[in-house]
């Protein structure tokens, strides 16, 4: 029963939530501005970042800063969502494991790279008390032994312990994403078999899948057209989840010779020229298909945890369009070619 | 009361007569275009047009000029000589004349912001304790005030072996007030740390020199001066505003034309020196369109008939009379119908109009709804307005139906005498007529239901859809089922005539209710399909059929019953005017007056909204759900909009 409420709250308030998302002329309006500051005194009158963004002062503000102000606010949102949730499960943890094997990678980038203070500078400080490692001994780990030692009796220890080299420098930073993210998705997917059924399972399936799918297509295209890496190196990198593509399907991506072959393969009725959209990558195409899929499903659920789950990503992917007005107003860029950029 | 038919329309011509045939297309108002390139094959060689909007950047520059002067661009047509290079020209003039005043408020606007900063942070420094000029004077240790973002605070933390110190005066969930102080040698690296946690430094101004109590008084006064020059230089950009607003509202308007016709560029596609373009005309305004078109001699425009090509969707244009048309807004907001389908606009503003007026019939209330819908239809030109106006009438006449001005039930009764009535027609509160108007509203409903389900029916054979038309729900098999229960029960309770024989049950009941459960073989029966058996299995089959014909057969008699509302309303109006009445009878004099005013102001208002919300809900729920999918393409003709895109 008192899931079955807490359920109804979280989907009510997601709700609510998205009738404030931003419209495409919120973004055209941002897009028109002439400095990042004209853009956070526009984000400041908008109901749905009036909140996190109120003490700024948009004279004075820093684009890492706003950024990190979008993001902060977006955690805040998923906690506030969380506190109505009373399963007991681990499915809604997901957010935070996402975000602590991103901290952990980009740890490891800047150690190769030696780069000590990077890290800490944008460290999520709010995420403080709600990781599993500490994360301000994560940014004091100065090797691999450190780091580890930093990651004990969590589960990430025994992953990168199972990679193999000793030193920081002989990591390979792919295979360890590679198997930190595979964790993360059999997480994933356990939590949903475990905790739900019907409608539900089914949905977040579809969700998560979809997601990964299109993170195996950004692989395929990413190691074949930029690392030119052969067909068995770039199934090692391939996660072991589908939902739209079949096994063939994926079999003649990995197998084709070009951009233009590979987008025919993944959408023979798009009409859109392949070498137009060569020049940004498939990502834009694969982030695009995602919102449309996610959009739809958190539509038309009516179970919290759908909703939970496709309106993260669809707020993570609003705060990436605005971080692309950002940057396109910065580097003046004209207002069409921003409105291009975004992901609606 | 129909869907208006379409001619599908190719215009092909020399590039340079483009422009001129785009311009024609708008004035025109009535063609819808299509992308071309999408249907075209572009193996033949055909391409879209290129090209970057020339007069884009010129209305960025006349919208950031209105901004700057507080302008509101607007629609005023320009004399004929006034082409888009002097709508330019005479930008770039007032934005001359405005440049450095822009400038000047903007630097001003900038400096207020710091100074007021400057306050609100020096207002956080009281804990300091000591002058700033103290602070100021030392020689080897250089520091910094400021605010330090919350988040940025812990990170302090990793840079315990640095050469600097931080003291916060004061905080809150966002910042931190406070100073830092590094060695002059450092102050650069420590800089750039706190630089990188988004540190805020605080500018003190160099007049102050004391303690914080005093540069807040100072503060406060270089404050007031700026405010001053502000408010004259908002002085000047006014007046230059009233001087120039029509120079630029021209601008705005010939800019605006010239660019929403460059638009139109994306619908066409190019070959050999030559443009391709095609849309969507109404059959009713094809003369009149190929008449300008035919202005230009080298573009051939072609009339085709509308299902010519199988890849283009015809556009829905509703057709209604005077009566109907405004309740065109509550049709399009379910959905715009298919452009084969049926248009219930007529049917909506009867079933509309009628039982709204059943509802909240009352003729004074009505009188008032019918006089505010022909202000808000004449002055602001509003739909809704005209069918406030057409529910005010029908309120009025079930009003005085029913014998009510005001809530007052006897008013009308001398008149109703004198037309050699005893009475008036109907008594609200009398008890014999609560029952009778509960059963009429059940009747406007099995009434709505049935021709809800008719136009089903005529749909399902329209698309030679046999499934639709005879075996479901809605189909013939549903209405006998329906109408025959409901008939029965009818005339058993109200005529005491029992027709439940063997032959009734099993044709009108038992027959088409099997019709139903086996609507999807009987269809690929009919359809003369060979795989009959269902896809997932004959279990899953009977299991999934049994609980929806359960389902359909509960909401058949909830969806009926939902009608009782139409009635429950009646009862309800009348109550609130009679607890009005009662409390206007308690006062006394202008009390009286007043009450019995503002009573009706409230139940017009709170009940008028109530019973629009539930007829649309009736509407919505119980007659569209059973035929309308609303998933037309609304008519859109090419035109240009004089809308600012801010």
């Amino acid at each position: 029963m008192l899931n079955s409420c807490s359920s109804n709250a979280i989907l009510t308030k997601i709700r609510a939530i998205l009738g404030k998302r931003l419209t495409y002329a919120d973004y055209a309006q941002m897009a028109r501005k002439r400095d990042v500051g004209e853009v956070a005194a526009l984000l400041k009158e908008n109901p749905s970042y009036a909140i996190a963004l109120r003490n700024i002062d948009e004279g004075n503000v820093h684009r890492g800063q706003l950024e990190e102000l979008l993001k902060k606010d977006l955690f805040y949102k998923y906690s506030a969502l969380r506190r109505y949730d009373f399963s007991g499960g681990t499915f809604y943890d997901f957010p935070i494991m996402q975000r602590e094997i991103d901290e952990i990678i980009r740890r490891i980038v800047l150690l190769q790279a030696d780069e000590n203070t990077d890290f800490v500078v944008d460290l999520p400080s709010y995420m403080l008390g709600h990781t599993s490692f500490p994360l301000m001994d994560l940014a004091r780990a100065r090797n691999f032994e450190e780091l580890l030692e930093c990651v004990a009796h969590t589960p990430y220890q025994g992953i990168l312990k199972g990679l193999g080299p000793k030193d920081i420098q002989s990591l390979n930073v792919m295979n360890c994403e590679h198997a930190l993210y595979s964790y993360y998705y059999k997480t994933l997917h356990e939590a949903i078999q475990k905790q739900f059924y019907g409608e539900t399972r089914q949905q977040l399936l579809e969700a998560a899948d979809s997601e990964i799918e299109l993170q195996n297509i950004q692989n395929i295209f990413r190691l074949k057209l930029y690392f030119h890496y052969d067909e068995p190196r770039i199934r090692q990198y391939l996660y072991p989840y589908s939902h739209r593509y079949h096994k063939a399907q994926i079999d003649a991506l990995i197998r084709a010779e070009d951009f233009a072959q590979m987008f025919q393969i993944l959408a023979p009725e798009e009409n859109e020229d392949a070498h137009v959209l060569e020049e940004d990558g498939i990502e834009p195409y694969t982030n695009r298909l995602c919102y449309q899929l996610e959009r739809r499903l958190l539509r038309f659920t009516t179970k919290a945890p759908v909703a939970m789950f496709t309106f993260l990503t669809l707020r993570r992917i609003e705060v990436q369009n605005i971080i692309m007005v950002i940057e396109g107003v910065r580097y003046q860029m004209p207002q069409d070619e921003i409105l291009k950029m975004l992901i609606l | 009361m129909s869907i208006e038919k379409m001619h599908l329309v190719n215009l092909v011509g020399n590039l340079p007569d483009l422009e001129e045939t785009l311009l024609r297309c708008v004035k025109s108002g009535v063609f819808a275009p299509e992308m071309a390139i999408n249907t075209l094959d572009k193996t033949n060689g055909f391409s879209p047009l290129p090209g970057e909007n020339p007069y884009t950047p010129h209305l960025k520059k006349l919208y950031d000029l209105a901004e700057d002067i507080h302008a509101k661009l607007s629609r005023e047509d320009p004399p004929e000589d006034f082409t888009c290079e002097k709508a330019q020209a005479e930008i770039v003039r007032v934005q001359d004349t405005v440049s450095s005043l822009a400038k000047e408020k903007r630097e001003l606007k900038e400096r207020i912001n710091q100074l007021e900063q400057a306050l609100i942070q020096i207002q956080h420094l009281h804990g300091l304790g000591v002058p700033f000029d103290d602070v100021f004077s030392m020689s080897y240790v250089k520091v910094r005030f400021g605010r330090l973002p919350a988040d940025s605070y812990p990170k302090l933390a990793f840079y315990d072996d640095r050469t600097f110190f931080f003291f916060d005066f004061d905080h809150d969930d966002s910042y931190y007030w406070g100073v830092y102080f590094a060695p002059a040698t450092q102050i650069a690296v420590v800089d750039d740390i706190f630089k990188s946690l988004y540190f805020e430094r605080i500018r003190v101004p160099d007049y102050i020199h004391k303690a914080p109590e005093e540069a807040i008084v100072n503060l406060q006064k270089a404050l007031e001066e700026r405010r001053a020059r502000l408010a004259e230089v908002r002085k000047s950009l006014q007046e230059i505003r009233e001087k120039e607003a029509s120079t630029l509202n021209q601008a705005f308007t010939a800019l605006k034309a010239a660019s929403d016709v460059f638009g139109l560029r994306k619908y066409v596609a190019v070959i050999n020196n030559r443009f391709y373009l095609e849309g969507f005309v109404p059959v009713s305004e094809w003369k009149r369109f190929s008449a300008v078109m035919s202005e230009i001699e080298t573009v051939s425009c072609v009339c085709q008939p509308d299902d010519t090509n199988p890849t283009l969707t015809p556009p829905t244009r509703l057709k209604n009379c005077r009566f109907a048309k405004p309740f065109q807004m509550f049709v399009e907001m379910y959905g715009t119908p298919g452009y084969h389908d049926f248009d219930p606009t007529l049917l909506v503003s009867i079933t509309y109009s009628l039982m709204f007026g059943i509802m909240f019939g009352d003729l004074g209330q009505g009188f008032v709804i019918a006089v505010i819908g022909l202000v808000l239809a004449l002055w602001k030109k509003m739909d809704f307005g005209r069918i406030m106006l057409r529910l005010g009438v029908s309120s009025m006449i079930f009003g005085t139906i029913y014998g009510s001005v005001f809530g007052l039930e006897h008013v009308l009764d001398p008149m109703f005498h004198a037309l050699g009535f005893a009475e008036k027609p109907i008594e609200v509160f009398d008890g014999a007529t609560t029952n009778m108007l509960l059963i009429g509203a059940i009747g406007v409903g099995v009434c709505s239901i049935a021709i809800a389900m008719g136009v089903n029916i005529y749909l399902g054979f329209k698309y030679h859809n046999l499934e639709k038309a005879v075996f479901s729900q809605n189909g013939i098999a549903g209405m006998l089922v329906y109408l025959g229960a409901i008939g029965a029960a009818a005339l058993l309770m109200l005529f005491n005539i029992n027709v439940l024989n063997p032959f009734f049950i099993i044709f009108i009941i038992v027959i088409p209710l099997l019709c139903i459960y086996f609507k999807e073989p009987l269809a690929k029966l009919c359809a003369r399909k060979k795989n009959l058996k269902p896809e997932d299995g004959v279990g899953t089959f009977l299991m999934e059929n049994f609980f929806e014909m359960f389902e359909y057969l509960l909401s058949y008699v909830s969806n009926t019953m939902s009608f009782l509302r139409v009635g429950g309303f009646i009862l309800s109006h009348a109550g609130m005017m009679a607890v009005v009445l009662s409390l206007s009878e308690m006062m006394s004099g202008a009390g009286s007056v007043v009450v019995l005013i503002f009573g009706n102001l409230f139940v017009m208002c709170l009940e008028g909204l109530i019973v629009g919300i539930q007829v649309l809900r009736l509407e919505f729920y119980e007659i569209f759900s059973r035929f309308y999918s609303g998933d037309g393409k609304p008519y859109e003709p090419a035109k240009i909009s004089y809308r600012p895109e801010r």
